[in-house]
Order: C-alpha cells, then sequence, then structure tokens
C-alpha cells in the first residue's frame, strides 16, 4: 500500500487528525526541502489552514480529501505564481487554475506546493532551471532526473503523498525511475492540457508520481477526461483504476520484450542485471514473455528533437515581454524590446531548442526535416499497433542507466538527449507507459522498469504494475536527506 | 515519384547561427554562438539520420502535428467530428471568460485605469 492510501484510511479512520498530522509535515517540509530544492515555493501557511477546517468536519467523502498534492511548476494554480522554473515568467500569476488543478480540487486534494523542473520541461536531469537543480533524496550527488525531477523528488522524500508531473519525452517517467517511485504517462487526449504551460502540444501529457501504481490509479482517476476546455482531450470513458487493480494478473499476461530496447550493450551492467532478474520474476509467476520489434525506434531521438523543438519554438514565441513576467529594461525598439527580454529571460537549452525548431520549420528545410520526423513518427506508432495486436503490454527498462551525477552532462546536449532513449518513442506513438521501480544498483541507486500498453489502457497498465509490485516486493531506497 | 529523401541526402547542411538565431527573436552573445554553432553541427549531424528514410512529395504533404491521434479515433470506432464543442455560446467553455479583475491580475499595472481594462505597456512609439 502506498502513502495515499494509507494516510487517507488513518484519516477517515480517525487515527489522526488533519491539524496534527499537517503541522509535522510542514515542519519536515521546511527541514528537508532546503536539502533538495524540490519545492519552488511551499503553501505551508494554506496547508494548516486548510487542516483547520477539514479537521471541523465530520466526515471525508471526497477521494483525496486532504491529502497533500504536490503541482510541477507548469501547471496553473490560480493566483499562485507560476515560472515555469525560468526567469521569462518571474512574477507571473494565472488568472485560472489549471483543468487538472480544478478536479483535485474538488476530490479535496490540499496543495503542498509547486515543484522544480527543467526550464518549460525542457531537460532530462532538472539541471536547466533558474532556480538551482533538483537534488535526488536518495543521493544528493546525483541528480533527480528530469524534467519532472521537483515532482519525483518530493515523492520519494516524503514531502507529499502524490504528485502532477508533465511528460513530454519521457519527463514522468526519467525522473520516477531516477528516484525510485512510480509515474505513469498516460494516452495523448486521456488528461486536459488546459492550464498546462505547453512544451510541445502534440506530445505534452499530464499524469501522476506516487508511491506506487494503486496510489498513481487514484490520482489518474481524478484528473483524467474529455475537457471542453482542450480540444485534444478524448470523449473516452474513465475507467475505475483502482477497482481495476486485481485485474490482470502477472499469470497468463503477454508481455512483449522489443529486441531493440533490449541490447546488453545500451545498458549499463547492474540495469541489465534487474532487468533479466525481472523477465525471471515474469516467467516465474506464469507471463508469457515474447519477443517484438520496433525497427524505426531508433530513430526516436531524432524525431523527438525536430518534433518537439519545432512545437516549442511556436509555443514560446508568446513570451515576449508584452504580456507575461519578464521584461527588459533597456532596448530601442518593440523589436528589440522582444529580443532583449527573451534573450536575457530563456536559458540556454530552452534557446537551443528554439533555435532547433526554428531551424527545422525555416523555409527549404521544413521537408527534409519536420515534415521528414512526423513522417517517421507514424512509422513508430504503427509498429507499437501492431507489437501491442500481439502482446498485452510492452516492457523495457526506462533508463540505460541510474542516476547520473550533477553536471556530468550539462556541456554535452546530445548526450543529455540520448538519456531519454527508450522513454520518447512512447510519447511519439502517443500511448501509455508506466514507470516502477524494479530494484537497485550495487550502490543503492534504483533501476525503473517500464510497461506500455494500447490506447487508453492506462487501467492494464496500473494492474499489470500492481501485480508486479505484490511478486517482487521491492523495498524503497534509503533517503540521504 | 520523386524522392524527397533522395534530393536532400547528402546535401550540406546550411546552418548559420545569427540567421536562426534572428528568426527565434534571440540575441546571442559571441560565447553562446560559438557554443551553439559546436552543439548544433553535432545535433543536426545526429538528426540527419532521419534522411535515410524514403518519404514521397505526397506522403511529405500529409504529415500534419496531430496525425497521431486520429488513429486513435479509428481504433477505438471514434468519429472526430462527433467529439467537438456544439457552436453555441451555452457551453462551460464559457467559464474560459474572465472578468476585467482576472484579466487584468497579471498585468504590470492596471489598478487605477479607468475601467481596469487596460494593461500598461511600455512606451515604444518613439524609440
Amino acid at each position: 500500500m502506498g502513502r495515499l492510501v494509507e494516510l487517507r484510511k488513518k484519516f477517515q479512520k480517525k487515527e489522526i487528525g488533519y491539524k496534527e498530522y499537517y503541522r509535522t509535515f510542514v515542519d519536515r517540509l521546511e527541514k528537508i526541502n532546503p536539502k533538495i530544492n524540490a519545492y519552488l515555493e511551499l503553501f505551508s501557511s494554506d496547508v494548516l489552514a486548510a487542516a483547520e477546517k477539514l479537521d471541523s468536519r465530520s466526515s471525508a467523502s471526497n477521494s483525496l480529501e486532504g491529502l497533500p498534492i504536490a503541482i510541477k511548476d507548469v501547471i496553473s494554480i490560480r493566483d499562485k505564481e507560476l515560472n515555469a522554473s525560468s526567469k521569462i515568467l518571474k512574477g507571473y500569476r494565472p488568472a485560472r487554475s489549471a483543468s487538472v488543478v480544478e478536479k483535485l480540487e474538488k476530490a479535496g486534494a490540499i496543495f503542498s506546493g509547486r515543484t522544480n523542473c527543467d526550464e518549460f520541461t525542457m531537460g532530462s536531469s532538472n539541471e536547466n532551471t533558474s532556480f538551482g537543480s533538483v537534488k535526488n533524496p536518495l543521493r544528493l550527488d546525483r541528480t533527480a532526473g528530469g524534467s519532472s525531477g521537483g515532482s519525483a523528488a518530493v515523492v520519494a522524500a516524503e514531502l507529499c503523498v502524490g504528485a502532477l508531473g508533465t511528460d513530454t519525452g519521457g519527463s514522468i517517467r526519467l525522473p520516477a525511475s531516477f528516484c525510485g517511485i512510480t509515474g505513469l504517462k498516460a494516452t495523448y487526449g486521456r488528461v486536459s492540457r488546459s492550464g498546462v504551460i505547453a512544451f510541445a502540444s502534440s506530445l505534452d501529457q499530464v499524469g501522476p508520481m506516487a508511491d506506487d501504481a494503486e496510489d498513481c490509479a487514484e490520482i489518474l482517476k481524478v484528473i483524467s477526461g474529455r475537457d471542453s476546455r482542450d480540444a485534444t482531450s478524448m470523449q473516452v470513458a474513465v475507467q475505475d483504476y483502482p477497482a481495476l487493480l486485481e485485474k490482470t494478473p502477472l499469470k497468463g499476461l503477454r508481455i512483449g520484450l522489443p529486441k531493440e530496447f533490449m541490447k546488453p550493450e545500451g545498458l549499463e551492467p547492474d540495469v541489465q542485471a534487474r532487468v533479466a532478474e525481472t523477465l525471471d520474476l515474469f516467467k516465474r509467476e506464469g507471463a508469457i514473455l515474447k519477443e517484438v520489434s520496433l525497427p524505426h525506434s531508433e530513430y526516436g531521438i531524432a524525431v523527438y528533437y525536430l518534433v518537439a523543438t519545432a512545437e516549442a519554438s511556436s509555443n514560446l514565441s508568446r513570451y515576449d515581454g508584452i504580456r507575461y513576467g519578464h521584461r527588459a529594461k533597456e532596448f530601442s525598439s518593440l523589436k528589440d524590446l522582444m529580443m532583449q527580454t527573451r534573450s536575457e529571460g530563456f536559458g540556454s537549452e530552452v534557446k537551443r531548442r528554439i533555435m532547433l525548431g526554428t531551424f527545422s520549420l525555416s523555409a527549404g528545410y521544413f521537408d527534409a526535416y519536420y515534415s521528414k520526423a512526423q513522417f517517421v513518427r507514424s512509422k513508430i506508432q504503427n509498429e507499437f499497433l501492431a507489437a501491442l495486436k500481439e502482446v498485452d503490454v510492452i516492457f523495457c527498462p526506462t533508463s540505460p542507466s541510474v542516476a547520473f551525477k550533477l553536471g556530468e552532462k550539462t556541456d554535452d546536449p546530445l548526450q543529455m538527449y540520448l538519456s531519454d532513449i527508450f522513454t520518447v518513442s512512447i510519447n511519439l506513438a502517443g500511448i501509455p507507459a508506466i514507470a516502477f521501480p524494479i530494484g537497485f544498483d550495487r550502490s543503492g541507486l534504483p533501476i525503473g522498469g517500464q510497461f506500455i500498453a494500447g490506447p487508453f489502457e492506462e487501467g492494464k497498465l496500473l494492474a499489470a504494475t500492481h501485480a508486479f509490485e505484490k511478486a517482487a516486493r521491492i523495498p524503497k531506497g534509503k533517503l540521504e536527506c | 515519384m520523386e524522392s524527397l529523401s533522395s534530393f536532400y541526402y547528402g546535401q550540406p547542411m546550411s546552418f548559420s547561427v545569427d540567421k536562426v538565431a534572428a528568426l527565434a527573436y534571440l540575441k546571442l552573445s559571441e560565447a553562446e554562438k560559438k557554443t551553439f554553432e559546436a552543439q548544433f553541427k553535432d545535433i543536426l549531424g545526429y538528426v540527419d539520420q532521419l534522411q535515410k528514410i524514403p518519404m514521397t512529395a505526397d506522403e511529405a504533404k500529409s504529415m500534419g502535428a496531430f496525425h497521431i491521434q486520429q488513429k486513435f479515433y479509428e481504433i477505438l470506432g471514434l468519429n472526430f467530428a462527433s467529439t467537438l464543442r456544439e457552436d453555441s455560446s451555452d457551453t462551460d467553455a464559457e467559464s474560459l471568460l474572465f472578468t476585467n479583475a482576472d484579466a487584468t491580475r497579471s498585468a504590470p499595472k492596471a489598478d487605477g485605469l479607468p475601467g481596469e481594462l487596460l494593461y500598461e505597456v511600455p512606451s515604444i512609439i518613439d524609440r
């Protein structure tokens, strides 16, 4: 049982009062957070005020009543500052909340704070932020992964019971893997993006990050569904994910193993060993393993960094110093004001990606880069969907390595981009995937695996992960903070 | 049919940091230009592997940003048009409309201006 479900039970049985819990919670938050820099802002006074009200209520009926949930700093909360971890949005306060935040509020959640992330979610290590890198709570000299590194770190460090992240190319799953927690990227169209700062609109998805599949199921059930404010959210019935958890045992489950993602030479030895042990466990539990092939996935990184940057160059053109946040003080014309503001406000990685996207959309290169990338993207999607006709889920590692050292890859963007090699193809295909812990390396750093399923099969993913968790009983990592 | 790949593959790329930065409304320092030039060489060299895959001009034309989601409508047997909002003002999208106070909350200066509907923006006309 994860801490979300456990805490809910304690509140419901009145084993602990809200005020009592939150007094200790806030003390801990304020003591631990400076060590890992995971929250950019703590909502301590809001939390204590909400706890006061909750204690005076007679009963709690909502599914997330009084539970502390952290929100990534690209998801709007009315009247709270929203920066996307960028100087360019300093001081910006959205006029309304994102649809997912409204849904969580209706379900009774209490927002513990907004979490650090890579600037405009562009990064794999949470080092591209204007507010200092997030440190991995299990090893303070290591990255927490990105871009939802703050959300992963606060879950791992027990500074909330669940968090929202966003995943454009692996931004929920990679940090979940590096911090030893569970994170789900939903089908494109499952969760509304309204009120979420856009990086790459055809790839971005909001998703839950928590201790385990059961806790993720509780959050996903609340945030999913059609939203008239987001035309890409789809009219597909939301399943009762927590009720489905026992419906997919490992026995008889057909698990596809993509040969392109399982090459031993592409994995660190300890990752390779934990993956082999996981496959052994699947077999022991009666799952049917089958090799599948995704030949175009080898082009995933190249496709992703053309499609995502093209969309980013368009989405980020709105940050011009006129409407939001930072504005340059020195300028000579309107154009100069915009250029100066953007140059001062954006960090290096954001500039790099805007320029790459601008180039791939520019006259003479559009077909060779952007259209070609979209064409290969279709092939990647077709291969995933064909493979998923033969199996129930696909399994592969989340990352070829454990959490790397802070600063290790910051000078080499291409090496950093390759960290996402096992995650980006899934975003390109638009299908759901869940990252979960499968063990540790010899130094105690977590290693993650992921299940991938067909569109809108989040229930199957959560249930398969739940079955694995019960069989494997992977312990939690030891915190260093 | 002409293959776009055969046309582009192997052609030298012309990437000018200055030109692209100007298109992107960015001013770069000399140090940034130098760093980006080297990094873009690596990145574009890497993404150029896509040119190995043949694509016709007709296939190129059919690629839209959201074509990936169309497949889901097909798989689930959903009619894309049926998921669009009705053409009516009586929808919950109306809740997107802000009050004057909401709309001006993030403006650098709005208080005290007539009707609170005006944002203050920097004067650029005389510059």
